[in-house]
């Protein structure tokens, strides 16, 4: 129940930001119903949003400490990892709705145009598991990134940079070797490239990873200094 | 203080693993190639030589199997395959020799240069890469050619993928054809496609006719194509378009180039090109919809820009949806 309350709480600290997006495709395609922006640019809200909710990954981190909200979610008894897996939840969850908004909006200009969404791999449950591993992938890395940078007084947007590469780069070193784990699980076929599989222990190493840096988060978060 | 100085330490020592570690290793080449698996092949145990007398032509027969074909600087044509297997039969007819892969078997072809078998696929998968081959009929299976020379290419209930390779003519039917060529070229291609799929990419000279089909041209050449009952959409073509619609929907992104559009009872999304236009407009019983404000009456034509390529539309019943990106006209 606790969970849910947390839930709703991220929808009442950032729900402004999704009502923003949705307003900003709701404009956009009033300017284009208006004939006042070409029908190419239909596509550009959800550009936006993408890098909206890169900012959304951390900044709401950010603006716990900022508006000394951290300390109530702090006293609360519930686990730092259970904070930003709400966080994580919510990301996702409400990227699916502005999806699904902004696909409604513009079905008649994706249908004549034939537009598809980055994804194409022709496999719809490779399609599926990556759109659900790889955001949850993201939002942890940039989850630890800026938990990393809170310990430090000062210059936290260079380290908050800083542990994101190095983060990165484990994740380069880490990934083939945790692959070797997960080899028994069968690999997706790719029916638009043929003789190639997509390896989903490669798929099960980053999930694992994401796993492992949720709960690194936590003790991140846990322990933060400077509050 | 401790911690943000042994955090500091850290990062510091792990960037400088990280420098040197990618100066001295290769972890990105690693981290690629765990994304993909590209399924092992068995260590072939059995070659057998196919043994062609001179000018004597080659029959490929594959049913339920998979068969790929590659070229060698060998003068002897050979099939391998992992094991013995009963289910590889050669009968020499007076046609020429006839080679019949069957049961299941995963059979590898390399063939000289000079030699361009006829191919005819049930039910299997074949591949062929920079092969010279003959006619390839294809039922219920998979095809794939890359950088091959076809002479014809006919299609049932079949998936076709053909990257930079040249078929003459290609008939189809209940398929899905992708067709993608790195660099257009002009050797023409000519389609006979019925309730299929055809996404065509950078292809120089496409022509022939469509019927109940779906037809996505992109980066396309000179295109003449007839298109019946079909959906059909061409964007960024390059060169010339040429289009005779029959109850078809089409959405056309005409560019700076000749382009002649003619469509009968058909539902026309034409966008009009952003910098030169010429296009000269006849409709008869089609309701327009438009933001173009000239664009008034039976017969109209909309000019812009500097020595623009000639364009025609003429539409007969139907509908055509007509704009401009931008509404300054």
């Amino acid at each position: 129940m606790i969970l849910w309350k947390l839930y709703l709480n991220e929808w009442r600290e950032n729900g402004f930001y999704w009502f923003l997006m949705i307003a900003g495709t709701i404009t956009v395609n009033l300017l284009i119903y208006l004939g006042l922006f070409s029908h190419d640019v239909f596509f550009m809200p959800l550009a936006f949003s993408i890098l909206g909710y890169a900012i959304l990954c951390g900044d709401p981190i950010a603006r716990e400490r900022k508006n000394n909200t951290i300390y109530i979610k702090k006293s609360l008894p519930t686990p730092g990892y259970a904070h930003l897996l709400i966080k994580a939840l919510w990301l996702m969850s409400s990227y699916v709705l502005y999806m699904v908004f902004w696909y409604a909006v513009n079905l008649k200009i994706i249908k004549l145009t034939g537009f598809t969404l980055i994804l194409n791999s022709g496999n719809v449950l490779l399609d599926m598991v990556l759109l659900l591993v790889l955001p949850f992938f993201g939002i942890v890395s940039v989850q630890f990134s800026c938990l990393v940078s809170s310990y430090v007084p000062r210059l936290r947007c260079i380290f908050n940079f800083w542990a994101y590469i190095l983060l990165a780069y484990i994740t380069v070193r880490f990934v083939p070797l945790l692959s070797k784990l997960f080899e028994f699980l069968p690999d997706f076929l790719l029916p638009a490239s043929p003789g190639l599989y997509f390896n989903s222990a490669f798929l099960a190493a980053i999930f694992a990873i994401s796993v492992l840096l949720l709960f690194v988060n936590g003790k991140l978060w846990d322990n933060e200094p400077f509050i | 203080m401790k911690r943000k100085y042994s955090l500091i330490a850290v990062m510091i020592l792990l960037t400088a693993i990280m420098i040197f570690d990618i100066r001295l290793n290769k972890p990105f080449d690693a981290f690629s190639a765990s994304i993909v698996n590209y399924p092992e092949r068995k260590d072939a145990t059995f070659i057998q030589n196919i043994e062609l007398e001179c000018n004597e032509k080659l029959f490929v027969e594959v049913e339920s199997s998979r068969l790929s074909i590659e070229p060698t600087i060998k003068q002897v044509a050979s099939i391998e395959v992992a094991e013995p297997t009963d289910n590889i039969i050669m009968i020499r007819t007076e046609l020429g020799l006839v080679l019949k892969v069957s049961g299941g078997v995963d059979a590898k072809i390399s063939l000289p240069e000079t030699i361009l078998p006829e191919l005819t696929v049930r039910d299997s998968s074949f591949v062929s890469l920079k092969s010279g081959l003959g006619e390839v009929y294809a039922t219920n299976s998979y095809i794939n050619l890359g950088h091959n020379q076809v002479s014809k290419l006919t299609a049932v209930d079949s998936f076709v993928q053909l990257t930079d390779s040249k078929p003459q003519e290609i008939k189809a039917t209940n398929s899905q054809l992708e067709i993608n060529q790195a660099h257009q070229d002009k050797v023409p291609i000519t389609l006979d496609i019925t309730n299929s799929v055809v996404n065509a990419y950078r292809v120089g000279v496409l022509n022939g006719t469509t019927i109940d089909s779906t037809i996505n041209l992109e980066y396309t050449g000179e295109v003449s194509l007839t298109a019946e009952n079909s959906f059909i959409r061409a964007k960024r073509t390059s060169d010339s378009l040429n289009l005779n619609l029959i109850s078809t929907t089409a959405y056309l992104e005409l560019e700076d180039h000749l382009s002649k559009i003619t469509s009968e009872n058909s539902e026309v999304t034409v966008r009009i090109p952003r910098n030169a236009v010429d296009l000269s407009i006849k409709v008869s019983n089609t309701p327009i919809t438009t933001n173009i404000s000239q664009a008034k009456g039976s017969s109209f034509s909309i000019y812009r820009g500097s020595e623009p390529k000639k364009q025609s539309l003429k539409t007969q019943g139907g509908t055509l949806k007509l704009y401009a990106p931008y509404v300054d006209m």
